[in-house]
């Protein structure tokens, strides 16, 4: 896909094609957005769609995560991205696993973003992107 | 000759299938169903995941319609099975259940096609032929506790009282901090806040710190 190909989707539509392209593997990806969202352009919504993309595979692949929710809210800087997983989470966070590409597309924006998981169960992704 | 290569063409053309499930009266009355479809040729019958295993090693069909509760060998494994060792024989789970747990399992396995008992001949035969040309299917009634809603979030916020404590736990639960790292940060013991944590679950009627989180969130109980 190319960048190009995301100019007039919204992200709404973004996120509904990530999550019909994994019905098959099993995992449910829950989405929620909150009706008080900014605007975003298609720059803003190729990089929260690309973040959860990436999330979902890390969270299957490496986590075996049966659910994965996505959650997007307004703030008044811009918005936040929320993305929990039910997998296995992990004591020491390695950086690889596509975390360094999230890290790399947030600070792009001018915004940041934090990885935690409690080293039992589920990881968690917290993502703010100025507007 | 020429009426020979018509057959040989039509043979061709028709979907294999074989159907597994325990019930005689069922597989019997869903081969006489679908063999009234010229397009569709039902080679084989089995009463488990197992024999329908063994049967399409025999047979090589192009698809499996599988019961998910069968003795012996249930439906999941003997998806299992043949997935494992033919990959291209495709398999549409048949069943009266509703459970996500039976949907979820199915396709882990690699299940194409989930479709209900009660669905309507047609309903049925249509899986199968989208499923024969690779187009997974999914009975919508199964379908739809897959996909949750991606509507906005309109649902009515849940209202509580928390101590300035518990918010700053949860926030810290959000960002998947462990009960330890919560503690040093907080300067309170680790047992302290795996107590606090064990009460907002209650409070929140939740199961884990990821159901925890997601309710807080959702629910604006953090910043």
């Amino acid at each position: 896909m190319h960048e190009e190909s995301f100019e007039n989707t919204n992200l709404v539509d973004l996120l509904n094609d990530l999550m019909n392209n994994h019905l098959s593997s099993g995992t449910r990806i829950e989405v929620s957005i909150s009706e008080n969202l900014p605007a975003i352009d298609a720059v803003r919504a190729m990089a929260v769609y690309r973040i959860c993309q990436e999330a979902v595979t890390n969270a299957i692949r490496h986590g075996q995560a049966k659910t994965v929710n996505i959650i997007i809210k307004g703030h008044p800087e811009g918005i936040r991205l929320y993305i929990f997983d039910d997998g296995k989470g992990c004591d020491e966070l390695v950086k690889g696993y596509g975390l360094t590409g999230m890290e790399e597309r947030v600070a792009k924006l001018g915004g940041n973003i934090t990885f935690g998981s409690d080293g039992e169960k589920g990881f968690n992704i917290v993502a703010n992107l100025p507007v | 000759m020429i009426t020979l290569r018509e057959v040989c063409i039509t043979t061709e053309d028709k979907v294999r299938v074989i159907i597994a499930d325990d019930s005689l009266i069922f597989r019997e009355s869903m081969k006489m169903l679908l063999s009234q479809d010229p397009g569709i040729s039902v080679v084989a019958l089995a009463s488990n995941g197992s024999e329908a295993f063994d049967l399409c090693c025999k047979h090589r069909p192009d698809i499996v319609i599988m019961d998910v509760r069968m003795p012996v060998c249930d439906g999941i494994e003997g998806t299992r099975l043949i997935k494992n060792h033919m990959p291209e024989v495709k398999v549409i789970m048949f069943t009266t259940f509703e459970d996500e747990d039976y949907i979820t399992e199915a396709i882990k396995h690699g299940a194409e096609g989930y479709v209900l008992k009660d669905s309507g001949q047609e309903h049925i035969r249509m899986v199968i032929k989208s499923v024969y040309k690779g187009y997974p299917v999914f009975h919508e009634k199964v379908l739809n506790p897959v996909i949750q809603s991606l509507s906005e979030n309109r649902t009515e916020k849940v209202r509580m009282d928390l101590s300035q404590v518990e918010k700053q736990i949860l926030k810290l639960v959000v960002e998947g901090k462990s009960n330890k790292q919560i503690g040093n940060l907080l300067m309170l013991s680790e047992g302290r806040i795996k107590n606090i944590i064990s009460e907002l679950f209650e409070k929140t009627n939740t199961g884990d710190r990821t159901q925890l989180a997601v309710f807080a969130v959702r629910n604006d109980l953090v910043d």
